[in-house]
């Protein structure tokens, strides 16, 4: 269920975002910021061993990079997070929706100064 | 049932859900035992039981922190709720071909668990008769229990900055 609902984040982060701006689950060395990070941190199985009550839960973290020197792109970007991801409910493999709610979210400057960090952390419910 | 919970809340006499979207998710429901009777001792210092077999019913507690307020304007104390329970009952069974539930079941809640703790699927269940599937011949039923329950009081309160609302329901079975 790990790879459905990364699967699924990204497709719904991947919707109307912001031109130039790509959805990673691994960042290599070399990518162009900004961008957006999903890490699903845990999935447990909860529910009933039937297909019928199968039912997972998840936390996961979706993060805005960016290196613009003013605030207005890491705001863009966490807006549409916020659009995306919060509060909503999407397809997430056959059959199956996914709800997330939030935990948290906050921002902060790296020790570079430069980079931009938005970091959203959410739980969620997927049945199906 | 909403993947945002399996929670069923609605007016016995009709209508629908009180619970709309971003109100109900991650919640919390115990189910307890209204006590009924005393446990006495006679005059030989046997310890009995006072209470009556039909006096066996549940309280329940609803709790939840969500986005937005349940519709519970108009909702007052004793009114009467059918609640389809997040809280599963269990009841064991010894071989037979159906077992009959104590309380109504939650439609698709119906499992049986064999002796090795294995799921299966009812072969049918009509009212709160369960039929077995074949070759399991002892085990557990378990289901979600759909109960009647008034209002005996409830709870709204706002975090305005922590952008949150939580509710309390305290409900006793009819």
């Amino acid at each position: 269920m790990r790879v459905e609902i990364l699967k699924a984040v990204v497709g719904r982060l991947k919707e109307g975002a912001p031109e130039g701006m790509h959805v990673y689950t691994h960042v290599l060395a070399n990518s162009n910021y900004p961008y957006f990070t999903v890490e699903v941190e845990d999935v447990s199985e909860g529910g009933i061993d039937l297909p019928s009550l199968r039912r997972y839960c998840t936390t996961l973290q979706v993060q805005a990079w960016s290196r613009q020197p003013h605030a207005g792109e890491i705001a863009q970007m966490a807006a549409h997070i916020r659009k995306q991801l919060i509060d909503q409910t999407f397809a997430c493999g056959e059959g199956a929706s996914l709800s997330l709610q939030l935990i948290k979210e906050g921002s902060k400057i790296l020790n570079d100064g430069i980079t931009r960090i938005h970091t959203v952390s959410l739980k969620g419910g997927v049945k199906a | 049932m909403s993947v945002e919970t399996s929670l069923i809340l609605k007016f016995k006499e009709g209508g629908g859900s009180l619970l709309p979207p971003l109100t109900a998710r991650n919640c919390q429901q115990s189910l307890t035992p209204i006590p009924n009777g005393k446990l006495r001792r006679t005059v030989n210092g046997v310890l009995v039981h006072t209470g009556n077999k039909g006096h066996e019913k549940y309280a329940s507690t609803i709790s939840c922190k969500d986005a937005q307020a349940p519709a519970f304007d108009g909702v007052w104390q004793g009114q009467t709720f059918e609640v389809g329970c997040l809280q599963r009952l269990s009841q064991p069974f010894t071989g037979g071909e159906q077992v009959e539930l104590l309380r109504p079941a939650v439609v698709g809640s119906v499992v049986v668990f064999d002796g090795e703790g294995k799921a299966h699927e009812a072969m049918s269940i009509e009212g709160k008769v369960v039929t077995l599937p074949g070759g399991v011949m002892g085990g557990f039923v378990s289901y979600c229990p759909s109960l009647v329950m008034h209002v005996v009081e409830f709870k709204l309160e706002t975090d305005e900055w922590g952008m949150t609302v939580g509710w309390t329901l305290k409900l006793e079975e009819v």
